[in-house]
């Protein structure tokens, strides 16, 4: 109840976070060298370190100058993507025009900031028309092969790699994302998965000739081209799906399918996920295996969508309590980062890092964890106003230490 | 010296030319006019915060010691959480009409250890104000900061029940102010963050 005129009421305001920023052309920002960034010494150790710039339909962060200023001064490389599928069935599927409109945008800002490109093309399970989730095998063939013909060809060799299927392995890690799972009464079915997410129209049951036709087809528009399959949950030795998704990629190549490694994905929360929780050495350890058994095979990997969310709901921030348990989560956040980035920049076979995005946003997260609706999101090396966490500062250090 | 310039000049010129940015909460309770704010003060100091961020980029641009509007400093990027701040006065921030103290029980998550709290009693006749005054000099080193083409941001807070309605940001040189961006319609009691694009907002008369 707001006071009536004249009645004297004691009260206060509370600022924070003052800040500007005024760059005119966001394409081609002049990088302060004078500080430590993470740009700086992934260049003087020749790592590629980026971040997706996530677009989304109540996220347009592409207007504000300090999402993209961020990236710029801070990371060499960043992801293009995700190209527009038109809604309606066309007459010729062999004939369709993608959208380029918004990862242009993408291109041209790395380009100007000089920073490498990664790239997504081929086939998805998610965000599909439904024209194409009910497409029959030889149309899909003709979407794929169009697809990847037009997406390398208009990025014309600026994409250093590309990840040619994405997440085609179920969540438990014992097959595929296939036709035979199509139900659309599924409890988890949405918009952007009508057919629930077990669903792909690209497999069925087993049969991966499409898949295995993709590659082939990238390889043939661009030979020089690092070909991935990027999945999640596919890091940790021993895992059911990390060894379903290294058998997948081992059986590919020794069929003479060109794959060159798996992307990582490597959405993560804190605490670690698991009963019991496990241990954030043990869990590094078993990637760090992982990765060395990639290398013996000559397979190479990504890390291709880093976050790292910690957890809020269990813990009551009015308390000291959980005053001290939020310092030491962001702290074991800081040690996730830095652990992932050690192995990233010590296993040579390990090509890049890429955090999902740049700094903490709301619905920013790869992943629908329970608390992900919770008022607070920390995901990520930036804070909501672009400041650097101790997650940044931890991983700075990592390559400082090279 | 007097200014007769275009809009677009005005603000530029009037922005170059202010030596300070002020934040007021406004208690609207009669019928708003075009004039939201009453007085406030600039009480500019020399000291440069700690915590300040200033682009090295920037143009160190010798100032005249005649009277005459010196040409603004582009600085780029300039970030401010007042973090390392014990005295106020020292850094630039003032307040001519409250008290003002730094908070570090109610802060912004993630937004380091302190906050920056003004407070004191609306009056409450028809507009009556709560202020922060910084000085620009203080904050950047700087006599003169071209703010035009700037997108501007900062982290507020309003506590539930408060009659505050409004909270604006204005710079300011001696007698003369320019409104640069206002929030309104916030949800009391929680931290807000946004963002004023200062050329769209006066290219487009917004």
């Amino acid at each position: 109840m707001r006071p009536t005129e004249g009645v004297a009421t004691p009260t206060s305001f509370l600022i924070d976070d003052l800040n500007w920023i005024g760059i005119t052309d966001l394409n081609h920002i002049a990088l302060n060298d004078s500080v430590d960034s993470i740009r700086k010494y992934a260049n003087l150790n020749h790592h590629k370190i980026g971040a997706v710039l996530l677009r989304e339909k109540n996220n347009d962060w592409f207007n504000d100058p300090w999402y993209l200023y961020t990236p710029a001064q801070e990371f060499n490389m960043t992801t293009v993507g995700g190209m527009g599928t038109p809604e309606t069935k066309p007459a010729d599927i062999s004939a369709i025009n993608f959208d380029y409109t918004y990862e242009d945008q993408v291109m041209a800002y790395a380009e100007g900031n000089g920073m490498f490109l990664r790239g997504g093309t081929g086939g998805y399970h998610v965000g599909n028309p439904l024209w194409l989730l009910d497409a029959s095998h030889d149309e899909l063939k003709a979407f794929l092969e169009r697809k990847i013909e037009q997406d390398i060809s208009h990025y014309g060799g600026k994409v250093y790699s590309w990840g040619v299927f994405n997440e085609p392995v179920n969540d438990e890690g014992n097959g595929f994302r296939n036709r035979q799972q199509k139900n659309p009464n599924d409890p988890n079915a949405s918009s952007i998965a009508p057919y629930s997410f077990r669903y792909s129209p690209f497999v069925d049951g087993n049969d991966i000739s499409l898949i295995e036709a993709a590659l082939i087809k990238a390889r043939q528009i661009d030979p020089n081209a690092m070909l991935y399959i990027n999945d999640f949950d596919n890091e940790e030795i021993g895992k059911q799906k990390s060894e379903f998704f290294y058998n997948f990629l081992i059986g590919m190549r020794n069929r003479g399918v060109p794959i060159d490694g798996g992307g990582f994905e490597l959405h993560k929360m804190y605490p670690l996920q698991g009963d019991p929780a496990p241990d954030l050495d043990a869990y590094l350890d078993r990637i760090d295996r992982n990765l060395k058994r990639y290398a013996a095979a000559g397979l190479r990997v990504e890390f291709t969508e880093v976050e790292c969310q910690i957890r809020f709901d269990d813990i009551d921030l009015a308390t000291q309590a959980g005053q001290d348990e939020l310092t030491r989560r962001v702290q074991k956040q800081a040690d996730m980062y830095a652990g992932l980035m050690n192995l990233a920049v010590e296993n040579p076979n390990v090509l890049s890092f890429t955090a999902w995005t740049v700094a903490d946003k709301p619905h920013t997260s790869g992943f629908d964890a329970p608390w992900y609706h919770f008022t607070y999101t920390d995901l990520f090396l930036f804070d909501k106003n672009y400041n650097p966490k101790p997650a940044y500062s931890a991983v700075l250090n990592v390559l400082k230490q090279q | 010296m007097k200014i007769t310039l275009s809009r677009r000049n005005f603000v530029k010129m009037a922005l170059s030319s202010l030596g300070a940015v002020l934040l007021a909460t406004c208690e609207r309770l009669a019928k708003p006019t075009s004039t939201a704010l009453s007085t406030s003060l600039v009480m500019p100091s020399t000291t440069v915060t700690p915590s300040a961020t200033v682009t090295p980029s920037a143009t160190i641009t010798p100032q005249p010691t005649n009277t005459s509007t010196p040409e603004p400093v582009d600085i780029p990027i300039y970030k401010n959480s007042f973090e390392g701040i014990t005295d106020l006065a020292a850094n630039g921030i003032t307040s001519t009409n409250n008290d003002l103290r730094i908070n570090t029980e109610n802060v912004d998550y993630q937004s380091g250890s302190q906050s920056l709290e003004v407070y004191g009693t609306i009056a409450a006749p028809i507009y009556s104000t709560l202020t922060i005054e910084m000085s620009l000099k203080s904050l950047t080193g700087e006599e003169t900061v071209d703010l035009y083409n700037k997108t501007v941001g900062f982290s507020y807070f309003i506590p539930a029940d408060s009659p505050i309605v409004d909270i604006n940001l204005i710079a300011k040189s001696g007698a003369r102010a320019v409104a640069l961006a206002a929030a309104s319609g916030f949800t009391a009691g929680e931290w807000h963050y946004q963002q004023f694009d200062l050329k769209n907002i006066y290219d487009n008369k917004a």
